[in-house]
């Protein structure tokens, strides 16, 4: 075989080595020092730590280093944690729907590992000793035995140095370092019940011990300065927690970077919290500014999906409109306060003095300026309920239950267990089973389906009243023609002829015999009487109420009728108020039974061919149960039987 | 509602001529005549206010164009929608949740031999007064949470005329450079086209069915 054929049996396709697919992976999770740093604090956090110490070396070129004193890993979790896709966070994908950590998808460590001298050091409270696995620009694991206190500590040297090509995108080293100094402060202010420490070189650049107040941790992150300037907010619901500092909008920035949100504990940049933030100051924030805010946001966490964003900087909430309106009800409580009219210095401070150890967050604006706007506090406020729900909880505002350790001393001292860590508490909100449905099966409603709405349409032949039964009830009656305008039946073994005009007319006088209930008409028929006729109606319309008739004088011999019932709806209301005038003038003394014979008739005068279907249906109905003597005001029959035995002997069946 | 009921059957022209007013040839350039002649009749004032037509009773009035068959002609104006984002998602508490508490629809029939466009023939049918149930409710506050959601997020000019069940929110302007205040995408408070709410011709429809049981009498 030729070189030139077998380059054509070669496959074109091939799989990677893993080591190549982690780098390539490492394109998006290992971007710049700051990411690996991110990636190493998330999985520390998410560990339980109470203390996370960084050090970083040439702005995190030489060295990375994070130690934290969370749960630590046993000897085989540390083999397979640097595997691709292996995660302790995720075991499914409905898990995926409700992600309560920082971490999940089982990246980053390969990635990292892949491009650079990676250590991984681990102990758990229960084990002698602790593992090392030591991989070598993404080359195989390298395990074994090693001596360290409990949690873990990773080290990463020389970023990028197996991908010389990713060293040239780097910028500055003070553009670098600036990069982790402000990921950890974020990281700071997410969680404020654990301590953070980052060291660069030989120097501290931040040290934030834990503390029991966001607004404490606001302050050592901040600065007193800006901590000053920031007013509290809080709002909570049934899904959704709010706490945080807003500065007014004269303290407005240039820069959307002024808003610093947090969903969960995880710093993110939100489209919907951001212009929640904006709209919430209304025309007070000129065009182009944007306030300085720090915002928590505790939500449950299938109402938020992280997955979309490969850094995580992004969520996508289920219900955005129900998040913002959260946000901008929560600010705009502390903007009708105004707080900083108050001359006091610090205004942070003096709110903060008065929050209590749950939900506190709240209570100063209620209490400090419940007098001012009563109105708008209260109803705000209105939906508060009793007690929280799991997420909705903060990892740290005061609460005595869930206190971190407050102390100084250095995190390898430490021999506690896990910190408490607010995302990893998170669990789903109870589900409530629907709430049962109201039955409107005889009325119509807007969005039922069309056969529902045909079924309750039927206007001009429905019955209100079920018709009176009759003592013999026939059996499988069916439609089987019609003929010279008359209906053929099929009644059981019996056939039946039916004048429908005669059915109307007698189905209707029972229905009107029942009290029937008045339907109103869109349009009212008028007509004029004559004196007579209009002395006699007007003594009978109490009458007329009874068969569900509405007929009342409107002015001079002119009288109207407004409604009637739903068994006479195909009667024509002009004809009909006619009728019954005539009547009545010429016999004002007519029987209640007179007077629904003409209703009767009318309604039967008003049956045109062809039939509709449900008048049909309503007929043959009807007949089941109908008696054969029944005649109309014109003494015809309404229903002409053949029985079976009848037709047999016509046949001349049987001799 | 002896009052309101007085009307039914009389023709706008009948109306303008008893109140005093010059009836226009046809609603171009007069929208809104017929709804202010039954507020002058009834004694109603709110206009696009907050509170309902009859404040005292809680009430709002519409008038509702029918055809000579009794289904509505087009969708009724509620009221103007605030863009400013100052309200809320809540549709109860919103304008148009309180304004549509009660409606007392009063309709105004085509005639059925007349040109569509010739105002005076047309006839005011029988008011009816409309309370919303729970499910109407829900179905209209699912629409406004949707639709003011949209409206919150900076979001009003992706809100198409075809959402929304049984509420809608449509430009409502007098010609198309008039502007309100609305948010922009960002959130800031920005010149936009005045929107307002709507019900739709088929969710009216079902009302009036349900008031008649059928749509027209024979006459």
């Amino acid at each position: 075989m030729s070189g030139a054929e077998n380059e054509r049996a070669a496959p074109k396709v091939a799989v990677l080595p893993d080591a190549l697919a982690n780098q390539i992976a490492a394109g998006e999770v290992v971007e710049r020092p700051a990411s690996v740093v991110k990636e190493l604090v998330e999985n520390a956090i998410d560990a339980g730590a109470s203390r996370i110490l960084v050090d970083v070396e040439d702005a995190g070129r030489t060295l990375i280093r994070v130690v934290d004193d969370g749960e630590g890993m046993s000897p085989d979790d540390a083999a397979l944690a640097v595997l691709r896709h292996a995660t302790s966070k995720v075991r499914s994908a409905d898990d995926l729907l409700a992600i309560g950590t920082l971490g999940f998808r089982g990246e980053a460590l390969p990635s990292i590992a892949s491009v650079s001298r990676f250590t991984l050091v681990t102990r758990r409270e229960d084990d002698e000793v602790a593992t090392e696995v030591r991989i070598i620009g993404g080359a195989a694991p390298e395990k074994r035995l090693a001596a360290a206190p409990v949690g873990t500590r990773i080290e990463v040297r020389d970023l990028f140095w197996n991908v010389p090509a990713r060293l040239k995108f780097l910028k500055s080293d003070t553009t670098e370092q600036q990069q982790v100094v402000d990921l950890m402060k974020g990281f700071a202010l997410g969680y404020p019940h654990v301590h953070f420490r980052l060291g660069t070189g030989q120097r501290t650049a931040l040290d934030l011990p834990s503390v029991r107040k966001l607004h404490e941790r606001v302050v050592q992150v901040l600065g007193r300065e800006v901590g000053a300037r920031l007013f509290e907010v809080g709002l909570q619901t049934e899904t959704l927690r709010v706490t945080g500092f807003v500065a007014s909008a004269r303290e407005a920035k240039a820069a959307a970077s002024a808003m610093t949100c947090f969903v969960n504990g995880r710093r993110v940049k939100d489209r919907t919290i951001h212009h929640a933030i904006v709209s919430a100051f209304g025309s007070e924030l000129a065009p182009g500014r944007f306030p300085q805010a720090v915002l928590w946001i505790h939500i449950d966490p299938s109402e938020v999906d992280v997955n979309v964003h490969p850094a995580k900087a992004e969520v996508r909430f289920r219900r955005p409109q129900v998040v913002h309106e959260g946000v901008v009800r929560a600010i705009q409580t502390m903007l009708l306060a105004r707080p900083w009219v108050d001359a006091s210095p610090l205004p942070l401070e003096r709110h903060a003095a008065g929050l209590g150890p749950r939900g506190g967050a709240i209570q100063p604006l209620l209490t400090g300026h419940a007098g001012d706007r009563p109105t708008a506090s209260r109803d705000l406020f209105a939906v508060q309920r009793p007690t929280l729900a799991p997420y909705a909880e903060p990892p740290c505002v005061g609460d005595d239950a869930r206190e971190a350790p407050t102390d100084r001393d250095d995190a390898r001292e430490v021999d506690e267990g896990p910190g408490t860590h607010g995302a990893r508490d998170a669990r789903p909100t109870e589900v409530r089973a629907p709430e049962p449905r109201p039955s409107h099966a005889t009325e119509l409603r807007f969005g039922e389906r069309p056969t529902a709405l045909l079924a309750s349409e039927a206007p001009a032949w429905r019955v209100a009243s079920p018709p009176v039964a009759a003592p013999a009830s026939r059996r499988s009656t069916r439609l089987v023609g019609s003929a010279r305008g008359l209906l053929v039946l099929e009644l059981g073994e019996d056939l039946a002829l039916v004048d429908p005009q005669a059915a109307v007319e007698l189905m209707t006088l029972q229905a009107l015999e029942a009290r029937p209930v008045a339907q109103p008409l869109l349009l009212p028929a008028r007509l004029d009487l004559a004196p007579s006729e209009a002395r006699a109606v007007l003594a009978r319309c109490a009458d007329f109420a009874a068969m569900g008739l509405e007929i009342e004088p409107f002015g001079g011999p002119t009288f109207q009728l407004l409604a009637l019932p739903e068994a006479a709806l195909g009667a024509s209301p002009t004809t009909l108020l006619g009728e019954l005038a005539r009547l009545l003038g010429r016999r004002p003394d007519a029987s209640e039974l007179e007077l629904r014979r003409a209703v009767a008739k009318v309604t039967a005068m008003g049956v045109r061919t062809p039939l509709d279907p449900r008048l049909i249906d309503r007929i043959v109905a009807w007949a089941e149960s109908a008696s054969v003597d029944a005649r109309d005001h014109r003494g015809r029959r309404a229903l002409l039987l053949l029985s079976a035995g009848e037709i047999a002997r016509r046949l001349g069946d049987g001799g | 509602m002896a009052r309101a009921r007085s009307l039914a059957g009389m023709t706008i022209g009948e109306l303008g001529q008893r109140m005093g007013y010059r009836v226009p040839p046809d609603l171009s350039g007069h929208k809104g005549f017929v709804g202010q002649l039954v507020e002058v009749a009834l004694g109603a004032h709110a206009g696009s206010d907050p509170e309902p037509d009859f404040v005292a009773l809680g009430i709002e009035l519409k008038t509702l164009p029918l055809s000579a068959e009794g289904r509505p002609l087009e969708s009724t104006y509620v009221c103007l929608a605030r863009l400013d984002g100052r309200e809320g998602l809540d549709f109860k508490a919103s304008h148009v949740g309180r304004k549509l508490e009660q409606v007392l629809f009063v309709p105004m029939v085509a005639d059925p031999v007349a040109t569509a466009s010739c105002l005076a023939e047309r006839r005011l049918g029988r008011p009816f007064l409309w309370v919303r149930d729970a499910e109407e409710e829900a179905l209209l506050a699912a629409d406004f949470e949707r639709l003011q959601g949209l409206v919150l997020l900076g979001q009003i000019d992706e809100v198409r005329a075809t959402e929304g069940v049984a509420l809608q929110l449509r430009p409502k302007a007098m010609d198309r450079s008039e502007r309100t205040l609305g948010r922009s995408d960002e959130g800031w408070l920005v010149p936009v086209q005045p929107r307002g709410w709507y019900l739709r011709a088929s969710f009216t429809a079902t009302l009036v069915q349900r008031a008649f049981g059928r749509v027209l009498a024979p006459r």
